[in-house]
């Protein structure tokens, strides 16, 4: 009965006195999970309590390999092994995408990541080494989100909406990387409003509505479902126009 | 509606106008007048042949530069910055008249001073101060990041503080009420410059060279080690620099040292240029005030200019102005920030945070 990889268990955030999630649990054992579910649904307020951002005051338990994550700081739960893509990339003005790769010292233990793989992974990045984070495209910004997340070299990445805001080629191109991210092992938790990107990655679907997790779910049982799709996400359902 | 209109469009371009004229005024009154006194009108006033001279030697304004470490590091307002000069002055100053003796009524003279006896102080004056910073900042400061206004009101209570208690620190001193640390005989000389024949004193020289060292030594720092990549990012977005695994909070304990260190030793040798006396502290943190409103916040480049064009500006408006008005060149200063103002309101090299 070995410790699952991420174990979130009945999780309450609060701003103030207004309540963002309640009652949230569930386990990661490894592999790739997403977490869908509309605006103000809750997912980002998830996505910081598990990494120990404030302002939500969190109560419940957030375990990493048996290791309690509440209360901790913030630095301390990245350095555990948790790498964190942040919704709308957050990347430093002040900096050039090279400093941006550069000042992140690697994790002990796990070395696997280095400045010079991540622009093998991310090709683009290279080119634009010496620009400054505001002068990327938005896809360029989310490689270098991406990159400066892997160097941390964590055993699980957390992506809150990596598709926001990108080109449909874009996407595609994430998504292969992911895929192949996901084959050398790292287990990925992405959190996503994208049906397609979530769909394509994960097979697990977990599904927030109003601070909660409302259901569980795969992929493939969450796309022949229009009715499903209607009612978590609001979407206009995927397979609707081939039914 | 189209009456609305067609008057906001009237406002607009009456206010383009004015802003125009406005223009055309300050640059009448800042530009034009003070050329046309220096080209025409400086020489009779008896001045104008030493203030080349007296423009460039004053190194008050690289002193400035060490002051306002702190501010282009971190954005951090900290009020306590004068007093914190004043204080690595004091603590040099007592130290120095224990190793030396007390001198005279008017303190002791190079002579009676050694190289040993002066750079003993500046570095324990320059050591207490940044640990008087550090806690000041692990006290009071870690909690209220980012919040300007909170920051600047408990740095200007913490100064207020320091400053009174430094007040006792007087009596003991004995001579008058300013007392000024002494230079070592060794650099108490004049050296011959070779550039017409011009002689100038070796502690001008001195005070320079440590004054650029420290601002070349700052960049390098900020622009190329993972220590100033972090800071400059943390100033970014804190919470961010912390998701990635790094101790945000002791990479700003860091900076926030060296922003001390720096200005007890500025004070140390703000003390050994100039003199201490109650007060002093103000004058020092106005200057560097005005020096971070001209470069602009969060720039060290912005910090090393704002001190040269605040140096140049007070000292040629004080060599040219008539001599019975010379105490009037401190407006020039305020004139400078204001035309600064009006064209850069961040600042010459100011960022919005």
């Amino acid at each position: 009965m070995s410790e699952p990889l991420l174990a979130v268990e009945d999780v309450n955030a609060y701003y103030d006195r207004a309540q963002a999630l309640e009652d949230v649990s569930f386990e990661i054992a490894g592999g790739s999970t997403s977490i869908i579910g509309r605006n103000g649904m809750g997912k980002t307020t998830l996505c910081n309590a598990i990494m120990g951002i404030p302002p939500a005051g969190v109560t419940g338990s957030i375990r990493y390999k048996g290791t309690e994550l509440v209360g901790r700081p913030s630095y301390k739960i990245a350095k555990l092994g948790i790498g964190y893509v942040p919704q709308g990339r957050r990347l430093f003005p002040s900096l050039s995408v090279d400093e941006h790769l550069r000042m992140i010292s690697p994790r002990a233990g796990g070395r696997r990541w280095t400045v010079d793989r991540i622009y093998e992974l991310f090709p683009r990045l290279k080119e634009r080494r010496r620009n400054g984070g505001a002068q990327l495209s938005g896809g360029e910004q989310q490689m270098l989100a991406i990159g400066r997340a892997l160097l941390t070299n964590p055993e699980l990445l957390i992506m809150d909406e990596p598709s926001e805001g990108l080109a449909p080629t874009i996407i595609e191109l994430l998504i292969e990387t992911f895929k192949k991210l996901d084959e050398e092992g790292l287990a990925i938790l992405l959190i996503e409003q994208n049906l397609g990107m979530a769909t394509s990655i994960a097979e697990r679907q977990l599904v927030m509505v109003a601070g909660s997790i409302a259901a569980e779910t795969t992929a493939a049982q969450l796309l022949q479902d229009p009715e499903l799709q209607r009612r978590y996400l609001g979407v206009e359902p995927l397979a609707a126009e081939h039914a | 509606m189209a009456a609305v209109a067609a008057q906001r469009v009237k406002l607009t371009a009456l206010s383009a106008h004015m802003r125009l004229a406005l223009y055309a005024v300050l640059i009448l009154v800042f530009v034009v007048f003070p050329l046309v006194w220096i080209l025409f009108l400086a020489p009779t006033t008896g001045t104008g042949a030493t203030t080349f001279g007296s423009a460039v030697h004053d190194p008050k304004d690289f002193l400035i530069t060490l002051l306002n470490g702190i501010f282009g590091l971190m954005r951090v307002v900290n009020m306590a910055h004068g007093a914190f000069f004043l204080l690595g002055g004091y603590i040099a100053l007592k130290l120095q008249r224990q190793l030396v003796g007390q001198g005279s009524v008017f303190g002791l003279t190079s002579d009676q001073v050694t190289l040993v006896h002066w750079l003993y102080p500046v570095l324990i004056g320059t050591v207490i101060v940044a640990l008087i910073g550090l806690l000041m900042q692990q006290v009071f400061l870690r909690w209220n990041q980012g919040q300007d206004l909170r920051q600047a009101l408990i740095t200007i209570a913490i100064s207020i503080i320091l400053a009174d208690l430094m007040l006792p620190g007087y009596k003991g001193l004995g001579g008058g009420i300013a007392q000024d640390i002494s230079w070592p005989k060794t650099f108490d000389k004049f050296v011959n410059l070779h550039v017409s024949g011009i002689q100038y004193t070796l502690t001008r020289l001195v005070i320079l060279g440590i004054a650029v060292g420290i601002g070349v030594s700052l960049t390098v720092w900020l622009k190329w080690t993972r220590t100033g990549m972090v800071i400059r990012a943390g100033v970014d977005d804190r919470a961010m620099v912390s998701a990635l695994g790094i101790n945000i909070q002791l990479t700003f304990a860091i900076a926030f040292v060296v922003g001390s260190a720096l200005a007890g030793l500025g004070g140390v040798i703000g003390g050994s240029f100039a003199s201490l006396a109650p007060g002093v502290d103000a004058n020092w943190l106005l200057y560097s005030l005005v020096v971070v409103i001209i470069g602009g916040m969060g720039s060290l480049g912005g910090a090393a200019v704002g001190s040269l064009l605040l140096g140049l500006t007070g000292n040629f408006s004080a060599a040219y102005l008539p001599s019975n008005y010379t105490y009037y060149s401190i407006i020039f200063t305020f004139v400078l920030v204001a035309v600064v103002l009006a064209v850069k309101p961040l600042g010459l090299f100011g960022r919005p945070a």
